[in-house]
C-alpha cells in the first residue's frame, strides 16, 4: 500500500522529530530550570524562548540559513573545523524542528517545575541531599509528567514542521523530505492527489498517537507521583 | 484586557475597523484584474504592468509563484483573470478544470547559472556541461526547481538526461520550490551552480549565465497566456492581455530577455 518514497519520508519524519526532541531536552530542562526560578532577565529570556512560537517558520528557516549555512562564518566554521554540515542534510532539517518547537518543551516543564511544593525541596535540605541528589530524587519525578508531555507534545508538533525545514534543508527526497514536505511535493504534481492522500492519512495518524501517547504518559505519571498538575495542559 | 479597549468609543472604533477590514480585500478584488504568474517573470512583469499603468488604466494586480502552485490554486477557484504559466502542461492541467483560452506567449531559454566570479568560464555549452560532475566536485550540490512539478526544474532534469548525466548527478540535485527559491540559493553560496531562466541572470546581479543550455537538449520552453472565461471582468482582462501581447510590450519582452512568441488573432 505505502510506495518505498512514502516509507522513506515517513520514517525520515520520525528520525528528524526523535533528534530534534530528544537533542534540545537537555537545554529545555536547563531553560525551564531557570525560568522556574525567576529573578531578573526572566522575562527576557521567557520571550526569547517563545519568539519561534510567534516567529513565522520561514523566518526561523531563513535565520538559520543566514547564520549555519555554509557561507556565514558560522556555519563556515561548523563546515571546516567540524566539517558539519546543516544546511541541506537531515541534521539541519532536525535543528529546525527543534527551534520551532522548543517553546512547547519549555513551557511544559516549567510548569511542572513550578508546581513542585517549595517545601518538599526544603525537607531535602534539611535532610542533608547534596543540590544534585535533590534534582535527582525530587525535582526529576516530579517534572517527570510535564518532561514527557511536553516532549511527546514537541515530537508530533516536530512531525508536521514545513517552514522552517523548507527554506532550511529544502525538499530533496530521501535525505531532507519529511511527511509535510512530500505532501506538498506531491500536491504539486499532477495526479498528485492519491499520494497526497496516503500521505495525509499517515500524518493524521501519527499526530493523533503522539498527542495521545502524550496525554496518557503524563495521566499515568501523574496518578503515580500523586501530584495534581492541572495546570499542566 | 478589562482596561484595554473599555470606553465605548474606543470599542466602537475597534468594531468599525474590524468591519472596514473585512470589506477591504472584496473592494480590491473588485477593480483589479488579478495575473498569477510563475515566478521568473516577476520583475519583467512587474514592469509591463508598470507601463500598462501609465497609460491610465488600472494597475494589475500580480501573484507570484510556482506555475505548478498557482495552477493548483486557480483549478481550486482562486480569482483571477490571467494565468501565465512556465510550461503548458500546467495550462492544459488547468483547462480541465475551468473554461480557459489560452496561447504562447513567451519562449525562455535555459541557462547554467553561478554567483558572478566563482566559477571559471564556461566556453562551448556542452563539454561544459558535459563536464558539469567534476565542477560540482564530491559534495556540490546543482540546485533547480523541483523536477517534480517546477517547469525550469523539468526542462533542466530533461537537459541532464539528455546529456547522460542524471545518474551521476542525481544524488547532488537541489530541488527548491520554484527556480527563483533554486536561484537564491545559487546566489547565496550555499549550492555553486543552478539551472534557471536565461532571463533571471538578467535580473540577479548576483548570477552570471556561464552557459546557455542548447535548445535541443530539453523541451522547448513556452509560457502560454491563459484567460479565465469564468472569471468577471473579462474586459479588463481581455485589455490586459492584448497590452501584454502588443507590440511595445514585445520590446519589453525581449529586453528582459524573453522571446515574444507570434501573437494569435484576438478574438
Amino acid at each position: 500500500m505505502m510506495g518505498e518514497a512514502e516509507m522513506l519520508a515517513t520514517l525520515l519524519s520520525l528520525q528528524v522529530a526523535a533528534v530534534a526532541v530528544l537533542g534540545s531536552l537537555p537545554l529545555a530542562l536547563l531553560v525551564a530550570t531557570r525560568l522556574a526560578r525567576g529573578g531578573r532577565g526572566t522575562l527576557l529570556l521567557d520571550a526569547l524562548v517563545h519568539l519561534p512560537l510567534v516567529l513565522p517558520p520561514v523566518v526561523v528557516g531563513y535565520l538559520l540559513l543566514i547564520t549555519l549555512g555554509t557561507q556565514a562564518p558560522l556555519g563556515g566554521w561548523l563546515k571546516e573545523v567540524l566539517g558539519l554540515r546543516l544546511v541541506f542534510h537531515w541534521t539541519g532539517a532536525a535543528l529546525a524542528a527543534a527551534v520551532v518547537t522548543f517553546p512547547f518543551q519549555v513551557r511544559a516543564l516549567r510548569l511542572a517545575l513550578e508546581a513542585i511544593d517549595p517545601g518538599l525541596h526544603r525537607a531535602a535540605q534539611s535532610l542533608g541531599l547534596s543540590p544534585w541528589a535533590r534534582f535527582r530524587r525530587v525535582t526529576f519525578p516530579l517534572a517527570l509528567p510535564g518532561l514527557l508531555a511536553g516532549a511527546i507534545t514537541a515530537f508530533a508538533a516536530a512531525l508536521g514542521e514545513f517552514g522552517a525545514i523548507m527554506t532550511f534543508a529544502a525538499n530533496i527526497p530521501g535525505e531532507t523530505q519529511t511527511l509535510p514536505l512530500a505532501i506538498y511535493s506531491a500536491l504539486q504534481t499532477p495526479g498528485g492527489e492519491t499520494a497526497a492522500g496516503r500521505l495525509v492519512a499517515l500524518a493524521i495518524a501519527l499526530a493523533l498517537a503522539g498527542l495521545l501517547l502524550g496525554e496518557g504518559a503524563a495521566r499515568h505519571l501523574r496518578a503515580r507521583t500523586g501530584q495534581t498538575l492541572g495546570s499542566l495542559r | 484586557m478589562t482596561t484595554a479597549f473599555s470606553s465605548l468609543r474606543q470599542r466602537r472604533a475597534l468594531l468599525l475597523l474590524l468591519a472596514l477590514s473585512l470589506l477591504a480585500p472584496g473592494l480590491r478584488a473588485e477593480e483589479a484584474v488579478t495575473v498569477f504568474a510563475a515566478a521568473s517573470l516577476r520583475e519583467a512583469l512587474e514592469s509591463q504592468a508598470a507601463a500598462y499603468a501609465a497609460e491610465g488604466h488600472r494597475p494589475p494586480r500580480l501573484v507570484f509563484a510556482a506555475s505548478s502552485t498557482l495552477a493548483r490554486q486557480l483549478a481550486a477557484g482562486a480569482e483571477a483573470q490571467l494565468f501565465l504559466s512556465a510550461d503548458e502542461r500546467w495550462m492544459e492541467n488547468l483547462g480541465e478544470a475551468r473554461p480557459l483560452s489560452s496561447a504562447p506567449l513567451l519562449g525562455n531559454r535555459l541557462a547554467l547559472l553561478a554567483r558572478k566570479g566563482t566559477q571559471p568560464p564556461c566556453g562551448a555549452p556542452e563539454p561544459c556541461l558535459r563536464a558539469l560532475p567534476e565542477r560540482l566536485g564530491q559534495d556540490g550540490r546543482l540546485a533547480l526547481g523541483d523536477p517534480q512539478h517546477v517547469p525550469a526544474g523539468r526542462y533542466g532534469q530533461a537537459a541532464l538526461s539528455f546529456y547522460g548525466l542524471l545518474p551521476t548527478l542525481e544524488g547532488q540535485l537541489l530541488p527548491a520550490d520554484s527556480v527563483r527559491t533554486a536561484l537564491a540559493w545559487v546566489a547565496r553560496g550555499e549550492a555553486p551552480l543552478g539551472l534557471g531562466y536565461a532571463s533571471d541572470a538578467r535580473v540577479l546581479p548576483a548570477l552570471e549565465a556561464l552557459a546557455i543550455i542548447p535548445a535541443e537538449a530539453h523541451p522547448p520552453i513556452i509560457y502560454p497566456l491563459g484567460r479565465l472565461l469564468d472569471a468577471p471582468q473579462q474586459e479588463d482582462a481581455r485589455a490586459f492581455e492584448a497590452f501584454l501581447r502588443g507590440p511595445r510590450a514585445r520590446a519589453a519582452w525581449k529586453a528582459a530577455g524573453f522571446t515574444p512568441l507570434a501573437s494569435p488573432p484576438q478574438s
